[in-house]
């Protein structure tokens, strides 16, 4: 059902911009760009992010964009992507080509933007760029706040205002507030009791009448920035973790804050956010801190410390509530980038907590899992 | 002892805000700003040019869209306003505008060959504000030098 609606819908887009294009002018108001990263990762035992010991080279990125801008009030933007995580549970949930983002943009002035359609769900520092191999320090984004796509969304099915405003001299204001619903996979892994393969379950929860915002303030200081934001919404569907007399609907939300520190040879960055279910008492709080430093114009070393705490987590209905560290994780890797529109990257990781990919039962025994895995990947953009 | 340590502190500190200094003054002198003959404007900030080619500002004050024009980002012409104007390295306003493109923000100023594509673009285009090297002759075309107030 979803997948030939989504292709219908990106061709008929597609046909229309072909059509559009029929004038000289026209052509030059369509812009295309698009990046690519390939990587190849392998762990040292338990598979974690779709990384197993085995390596695997069914890991990457693509997406295509079309930007098609009649005046400069107004554009029509829409971007295509493909992606693999290897053996990642969500894999099935993912289509080969599928319709990252598109959006109408009408801009009012220079302090207002609105959006309508797939928009980019403004979240922190890499939520709407969380793909783009080029710009990020490492081949993924920290699992908290931003899930490699589970329990978050990149984007929101809806409408969003965007506010941009100088503050003083030195200092500025960048905003958006955005109402829509969104999709977000979960997955679990259950022991196999008649002895055969474990069992991969994978499912979409839908996050419906989500209101929320994001605020950006450009300090008077050189290259540091202070980021606060959060949403909140219905939780409907997919897998949820919560006692079984509240299963069902409930209302959620999503706080965080954000703190970045760039100038040209280094950046200091750091986030940290708080998520809970409100008619249960789960609450998941994470954060991470990144370092990097130039050595060349060319070189970079990036430092990862990320860490996401849940309480009274639920693995397996009607069993005890537990509090456990689900996830923490150091990264340390190179960037090596010959050109602004290509990076090298070397990475490696060591992980605690229950992202392996293994049965929920450990959870209930409170036993996480090590786990060392590393990254190669090439990532180019135009 | 103390005075030389003083000394050496003194010059250590200073070296780099003189070099820094010349090397801002060298490259304002490597481009002029140049708009359309029928602009009324005079004189332009160094932080309003800045928003102008950052596209955070979209309109003169005569409402008419504002329409900036880059030169290729090897370009030493280009390089000298990138420094000067926006006061960052050519890679950190490249990164900038990767990031307005895959979040679907915005999409750079056109980027030329020559001073003299962007003299052409200009003449072409009364909304178009852009720069070329300081040596070039502007006064076969229809435009005019704007003067940047560096405060």
């Amino acid at each position: 059902m979803k997948a030939p609606f989504i292709k219908g819908t990106i061709i008929a887009v597609l046909l229309l911009l072909l059509m559009c294009l029929s004038s000289a002018s026209a052509q030059q108001k369509l812009h295309v760009h698009g990046y690519f990263s390939q990587a190849y990762a392998i762990s040292d035992g338990n598979s974690i992010y779709g990384i197993s010991s085995n390596g695997t080279v069914d890991y990457r990125n693509a997406a295509l964009q079309f930007s098609f801008q009649p005046s400069q009030a107004n554009r029509v933007v829409i971007q295509v992507n493909h992606q693999r995580i290897g053996q990642s549970p969500i894999m099935p949930l993912k289509e080969d080509v599928e319709l990252d983002w598109g959006i109408l943009e009408q801009r009012l002035n220079d302090t207002f933007t609105l959006r309508a359609g797939r928009i980019l769900l403004p979240l922190g520092m890499y939520n709407q760029m969380r793909d783009v191999g080029i710009l990020l320090p490492f081949y993924s984004v920290p699992f908290s706040p931003y899930g490699e796509g589970i329990y978050t969304s990149e984007t929101v099915d809806g409408f969003s205002v965007s506010v941009y405003k100088d503050v003083g001299e030195s200092s500025s204001i960048e905003a958006e507030v955005y109402f829509g619903q969104w999709k977000w996979a979960e997955w679990y892994i259950l022991d196999n009791i008649f002895g055969g393969p474990q069992i991969a379950v994978a499912d979409e929860a839908t996050i419906r009448a989500a209101l929320g915002a994001w605020l950006w303030f450009n300090t008077p200081v050189e290259g540091l920035r202070l980021g606060s934001g959060g949403f909140s919404g219905n939780v409907e569907d997919g897998i949820q973790f919560q006692p079984d007399e509240l299963l069902g609907p409930q209302r959620m939300g999503l706080i965080a804050g954000a703190v970045d520190f760039t100038r040209s040879r280094f950046y200091l960055r750091s986030e940290v956010n708080a998520y809970q279910l409100f008619k249960s008492s789960l609450t998941a709080v994470g954060g991470y801190i990144q370092f990097g430093i130039h050595i060349t114009d060319r070189l970079e070393i990036n430092s990862q410390n990320e860490t996401t705490h849940v309480k009274n987590l639920i693995a397996i209905p009607n069993t005890p509530a537990k509090d456990v560290e689900y996830n923490r994780d150091f990264a340390l890797g190179i960037k090596f980038s010959p050109t602004h529109f290509l990076a090298l990257k070397i990475e490696g990781h060591l992980n605690r907590g229950y992202l392996a990919e293994q049965p929920l039962s450990e959870i209930l025994y409170n036993r996480p899992y090590k786990t060392r895995y590393a990254i190669l990947s090439l990532s180019v953009g135009f | 002892m103390k005075n030389t340590l003083k000394k050496l502190a003194f010059i250590f500190i200073l070296l780099p805000l003189t070099f820094s200094a010349t090397k801002d003054n060298n490259a304002a002198e490597k481009f002029i700003v140049i708009v359309h003959a029928e602009n009324t404007l005079e004189t332009i900030s160094r932080k309003k040019l800045s928003k102008m080619f950052l596209k955070k500002t979209s309109r003169w004050e005569s409402q008419d869209l504002i329409v900036p024009v880059d030169q290729k980002i090897e370009s030493p012409t280009r390089i000298a306003f990138t420094t000067t104007i926006h006061k960052k390295k050519i890679s950190s306003v490249k990164a900038y505008w990767q990031k307005k493109i895959f979040t679907g923000r915005a999409i750079p100023p056109v980027e030329l060959s020559s001073d003299k594509e962007v003299l052409n673009y200009i003449v072409e285009n009364p909304g178009a504000i852009g720069y070329v090297s300081a040596e070039c002759k502007i006064s076969t075309h229809s435009v005019k030098k704007l003067a940047v107030l560096y405060k």
